[in-house]
């Protein structure tokens, strides 16, 4: 099927389809909207009109029942006749004023045992004024009535009254009835006020659904309400009712026929149906004209597409549709471009073809040349490494270098340590041997006095005695000089002799640190002093004991006579734990909290005979100390200044 | 094409949709109008009419009136009348609550009557004359020999003075009601009207009051009987000079109203259909100051009561609500079976000529007749336009000078209380249903003695003769003599029985009014 006969086809279906929708939503629509509006005015008329209807029942039942009340309170009922015509004179007034105030215009009150006694007022004249009237003939109807359930309405249809009835009772006997008509005229013309349409009137039913009242009797439509509520709208019967309720039960209804209300609807579906089928007819040739004018040039196009599709380039469209200004034009013309386009993208093709296989063997001889290149770089990375290598070798010979010239430095360094090992020596015993030879050179004079005087005879004992006591003196003199040179000389040999470990021990450190305290407060007795002495616990060094005691006593002495400060407690502390560090290694730290060093004396304060208190002692303890450390212990001690002086002392332990 | 379908779709729809109504469920909620604001809730303490029907739905009696005017078990379950009527004993219900869920108790009641006996001088000596040696408690506070025994938590036994037959009755009154413990000893009367203390046993409780306007009562939760309240609240509206009845009755703001004159019912549309009429056991009554120049005349008195027109008064004025009578008591009562009075002998007929005669005479003997005298009257109540008749048939028919005047209540009994007026044109409502309701306003301690201030000791003798039970003649003849007293003096002058015009949403259902005229809204509800 060509898209001629597919767009005639589908424009044919689509207004059938319009058609057939069109129908159905104006009926459904219509039929809707006209039930809807039949139904909301079938509610607003039974509405009002039952909402009036309600307020005259209300209030002609309202005025029974007060006039009833009125009765029962005032009636003697073990009264005569007599009493009873006097009664009904008095009450009159009671029940003409009743009458006025009901919307009827309407009042009785009425004896059964005796049919003449009843006092009866009525609007007859309807002039709006009750007057009082007599209606012997209702007593016989009243009497059979049903009151056991109370007061009734009651619907007299000869007469065509309506009558809202109360009963009296004296016990059990029905005594009497009041009652108040209501005016039927006056509901036939509040009904026959409202009309819908030829066949809605408005009508009274019972509650049991027998009509009470009909404007047009064959019209009527009994029936009970079907719900409880006040208001309905039912369907059936080939009518639609609205049903309202009254407050007696009754019930005011509008039955309008579903032929009338949908009785424009027929004509309204054949009417579209007309039109539907008029319209068909007009869409089917115009469909045939619209698709030839319209498909033809497609075809034509597609034809010339498909020649495409085979490999044939060579197509000349046609001029007429070439120069159009529609979509047709424009799909030729970019049919035509297209064509051109594709035709010119196969030369090119063909081209490239050409040119690809040079290109590729261009690449080739590139990639080559890029080869050497990058093997030319890894030659000149060899050379550079072995240059390296050279240059480290360089670097090890220079550090041999360096290593000696250490050496030397430490040569230097001991050559100082001598020169000033000298001028200690010279300096501590310039003083006794000048001393000496000034005390000998004295002593020669004296001797040359007295050979002098003995070869004169010119010998006093004075002299002699004199002489005696002077050379005493002398002597001891030279004494005590050479005693401390002795000294000198003594530690000079001590500080030469100290030899690597002789007796390995265990060292009950804290006894010999205790031991030496005590030895050098007995040798400072003028100074007071303090120690606090920590011990890890479980701790063991093994070495020499003698030069261990050794070593602490110079440390002591050293605080004594360097860190004391006058009129101060002297307060050393010694604490002594095991390296975290090293291992095998205990550390001791000695602090006191005398006056300290300064920084030049600090560096000096190891080398023998270096002294910051120059001509008071010899300038060897701490020399000592370090020889001990460095000899017997192979370990090292470092000095700060911290408040007073703190050495920090590392021991090697030694095997037993 | 899709779009058209889709606007089908809507169309239809909507159609679809304008079908559905939702109705609304009805609120039971009952706005009540009252003619004016009570100044006393205090149920023991109570006298204005208006303010027994709040106090009649919120607390409860012993003993109630129902809908067809018999006795009915309330408060007590049952009774036993013992010794000649003269021995009553209440069995209580042992499920009546406080509205705090207290029980009520023998206790109560008796707490309470003794606290009426202390607090009330009108229903306290009423009450105190009933009760034996109760005369003694109320002038001396001697509680030896009372009457009023608690045998148990839930029994109550009161013996009376002498026989008493109609002493269920006279508890019927709403005023007869207990009160909570915690008021007992207290003389103040403002806790009832105090939502947080104003404890109550009956179907209702009060919520909220707002002064000048309404107080609102909730249905009480521990009501023994609350299964058969069924409004949730009523809100007891106060009328003022400015409240605009109609608009508020046809703007549905409120839903009845207690008392509307009949001039005021033709103001209201269709209003024929709401009013109930309903006999109140309530005389109108013209009421003379005997201390007054004028009328402490007998021969002017009886001037004024020869020449009125009861009949015109009600079929023109009050169209009808109400019945001409020139007698006090009206004929809701019986006694020992026999009407207390006959309607067919009401003595209305007006004779003018002889009222003229003596009004001469009285001219003649030197009495000035052409003084300006006022006749007062309660505004807002249902005899203003009555007095307003009367004024203009006075002084057309007698030549006389007076005028009509309304008067706010509080200001009425002031002025009435001091004796500052010459006539007052008044209704009295009985309390209970009984003869004695209406005769024992009158005597040493009446109400309307101590109003027009005349007392008799020969009348207060038949008094204390009938509540002994000395009298010769029967209860019922010796009611009537006692009255005849009252009428042969002219001491007030009886104009007719009130008819009580209310205005009622038809909707409401299950509601009646007493035959003290007391409205019962216990079981109403609203229908649709």
């Amino acid at each position: 099927m060509n898209i001629r006969r597919k767009i005639g086809l589908s424009l044919a279906l689509l207004s059938l389809f319009t058609g057939i929708l069109m129908v159905l939503v104006t009926n459904v629509l219509s039929r809707s909207i006209l039930k809807d509006r039949s139904e909301s005015f079938l509610a607003s008329i039974l509405t009002e009109n039952a909402y009036n209807l309600n307020l005259q029942m209300r209030a002609v039942e309202q005025v029974t029942t007060a006039l009833l009340d009125d009765v029962q309170l005032t009636y003697n009922f073990q009264s005569n006749d007599d009493y009873r015509e006097i009664y009904l004179s008095k009450i009159k007034t009671v029940v003409k004023i009743a009458s006025e105030l009901s919307p009827s215009k309407s009042a009785f009150l009425m004896f059964f045992d005796h049919k003449e006694d009843f006092v009866w007022y009525a609007d007859i004249n309807y002039n709006g004024v009750p007057e009082e009237n007599f209606v012997n003939d209702r007593v016989d109807q009243y009497e059979k009535l049903d009151f056991s359930k109370g007061s009734i309405w009651y619907v007299d249809e000869i007469e065509k009254t309506v009558s809202y009835l109360s009963p009296l009772y004296n016990g059990d006997t029905l005594v009497a009835i009041v009652g108040n008509d209501m005016n039927f005229n006056m509901i036939e013309y509040r009904l026959n006020l409202s009309k819908y349409l030829s066949s809605g009137y408005l009508y009274l039913k019972d509650e049991n659904g027998n009509v009470i009242y009909h404007p047009k009797s064959d019209l009527s439509r009994p029936g009970k309400m079907t719900t409880d509520e006040d208001f309905e709208i039912v369907a059936d019967q080939g009518a639609v009712t609205g049903n309202h309720r009254l407050v007696n039960n009754w019930i005011v209804s509008l039955s309008i026929d579903s032929d009338e209300i949908y009785a424009g609807l027929d004509f309204l579906t054949l009417m579209t149906i007309i039109i539907i089928l008029v319209s068909l007819i007009i869409v089917l040739i115009y469909s045939v004209m619209f698709s030839n004018r319209i498909g033809k040039p497609y075809v034509y196009l597609a034809e010339q597409v498909e020649d495409v599709g085979h490999g044939n380039y060579d197509i000349e469209l046609d001029k007429d549709y070439f120069q159009r200004s529609d979509e047709i034009g424009i799909l030729t013309r970019a049919l035509d471009a297209m064509i051109q386009k594709q035709k010119e993208s196969f030369q090119e093709i063909q081209q490239y073809n050409v040119n690809l296989e040079q290109k590729v063997q261009a690449r080739t001889e590139e990639l080559i040349e890029a080869n050497d290149a990058l093997e030319a770089s890894f030659e000149e990375v060899e050379a550079q490494k072995s240059a390296l290598m050279e240059s480290n070798h360089k670097l090890a010979a220079s550090l041999e270098e360096v290593e000696k010239t250490r050496k030397q430095l430490v040569e230097s360094e001991k050559l100082a340590s001598t020169r000033y090992l000298a001028i200690g020596i010279a300096h501590n015993l310039n003083t006794p041997v000048g001393n000496m030879l000034s005390v000998t050179s004295y002593i020669d004079n004296r001797i040359a006095e007295l050979e002098t005087k003995l070869n004169n005879n010119q010998l006093s004992k004075a002299f002699l005695t004199s002489f005696i006591s002077n050379y005493k003196n002398a002597s001891k003199s030279v004494t005590v000089s050479l005693e401390t040179s002795k000294v000198l000389i003594d530690r000079l040999i001590g500080l030469s002799m100290i030899n690597v470990g002789k007796n390995t021990v265990q060292i009950e450190m804290e006894d010999v640190i205790n031991r030496q305290f005590e030895i050098a407060k007995l040798n400072h007795p003028e100074i007071s002093s303090n120690l606090s002495l920590m011990i890890e616990n479980n701790i063991a060094f093994n070495g020499d004991l003698d030069a261990f005691s050794q070593m602490i006593y110079e440390l002591l002495d050293n605080a004594f006579i360097h860190g004391y400060q006058e009129s101060e407690l002297l307060m050393i502390q010694i604490v002594v734990y095991e390296s975290k560090i090293e291992k095998d290694t205990i550390v001791i730290e000695f602090s006191d909290n005398g006056k300290g060093v300064t920084k030049d004396v600090l560096d000096e304060i190891f080398t023998p005979l270096y002294t910051s208190q120059l001509s008071s002692r010899h300038g060897l303890g701490l020399a000592t100390v370090l020889n001990l450390i460095t000899q017997q212990f192979n370990g090292t001690i470092e000095a700060h200044v911290n408040n007073g002086l703190t050495f920090i002392i590392q021991l090697k332990n030694k095997e037993v | 094409m899709r779009k058209l379908f889709i606007i089908c779709c809507i169309m239809l729809f909507l159609v679809s949709c304008s079908q559905e109504k939702e109705r609304t469920p009805l609120s039971q909620n009952l706005r009540f109008l009252l003619p004016s604001e009570p100044s006393i809730l205090d149920p023991n303490q109570i006298s204005e009419s208006y303010a027994s029907v709040i106090v009649a739905n919120t607390f409860e009696p012993l003993v109630m009136i129902d809908k067809e005017n018999n006795l009915m078990p309330a408060a007590a379950e049952s009774w036993e009348i013992q010794n000649n009527n003269s021995e009553y004993i209440f069995h209580l219900r042992k499920d009546a609550k406080w509205s705090n869920g207290d029980t009520v108790t023998a206790s109560d009641f008796k707490n309470s009557f003794m606290r009426i006996m202390i607090t009330s001088e009108t229903n306290g000596s009423y009450l105190a004359g009933l009760i034996k040696n109760g005369q003694a408690y109320y002038e001396s506070n001697l509680e030896t020999g009372l009457g009023i025994e608690v045998l148990d938590e839930f029994t109550l036994k009161i013996t009376t003075e002498s026989p008493t037959p109609f002493f269920l009755e006279v508890l019927t009154f709403s005023g007869f009601v207990p009160v909570h413990n915690f008021v007992q000893d207290n003389v103040a009367t403002d806790w009832a009207k105090n939502p947080d203390k104003a404890v109550s046993n009956g179907p209702f409780k009060l919520v909220s009051y707002e002064k000048g306007k309404f107080i609102r009562v909730e249905k009480n939760p521990y009501y023994w009987d609350a299964e058969a309240v069924k409004l949730d609240s009523i809100d007891f509206m106060f009328r003022n000079d400015n409240s605009d009845m109609m608009s508020m009755y046809t703007n549905k703001v409120i839903d009845g109203i207690y008392e509307i004159t009949p001039f005021e019912l033709k103001m209201i549309p269709d209003s024929e259909a709401v009013t109930h009429m309903d006999m109140l056991g309530s005389t109108a009554y013209i009421a003379f100051n005997h201390e007054s120049e004028l009328f402490r005349h007998f021969q002017m008195r009886q001037v004024i009561a020869l020449a009125l027109d009861r009949d015109v008064i009600v079929e023109d004025v009050l169209k009808g609500a109400g019945i001409a009578s020139s007698y006090f008591v009206p004929f809701n009562y019986k006694i020992e079976g026999v009407n207390f009075r006959d309607y067919t002998v009401l003595n209305t007929e007006q004779n003018l000529n002889k009222a003229r005669t003596l009004l001469q005479e009285m001219k003649e003997a030197n009495v000035d007749t052409s003084k300006s005298v006022n006749i007062y009257y309660k505004l807002n109540g249902p005899d203003g336009e009555t007095a307003q008749f009367l004024s203009e048939q006075l002084n057309r028919d007698l030549g006389l000078n007076t005028q009509a005047k309304g008067l706010e209540w509080d200001e009425l009994y002031d002025l009435t209380m001091n004796g500052a007026y010459d006539l007052l044109l008044l209704g009295w409502v009985a309390d209970y249903p009984h003869p004695l309701s209406f005769l024992g306003t009158f005597g040493k301690n009446g109400v309307i003695s101590k109003m027009i201030r005349w007392y008799d000791t020969s009348y207060d003798l038949m008094a204390d003769a009938f509540f002994k039970n000395l009298h010769s003649s029967n209860s019922l003849e010796h009611l009537r003599s006692m009255e005849d007293i009252i009428l042969n003096g002219y001491h007030i002058v009886p104009l007719y029985y009130r008819k009580g015009l209310s205005l009622i949403d038809w909707h409401l259902k299950d509601w009646y009014r007493n035959s003290s005229s007391v409205y019962i809204f216990k079981e109403a509800y609203f229908d649709q």
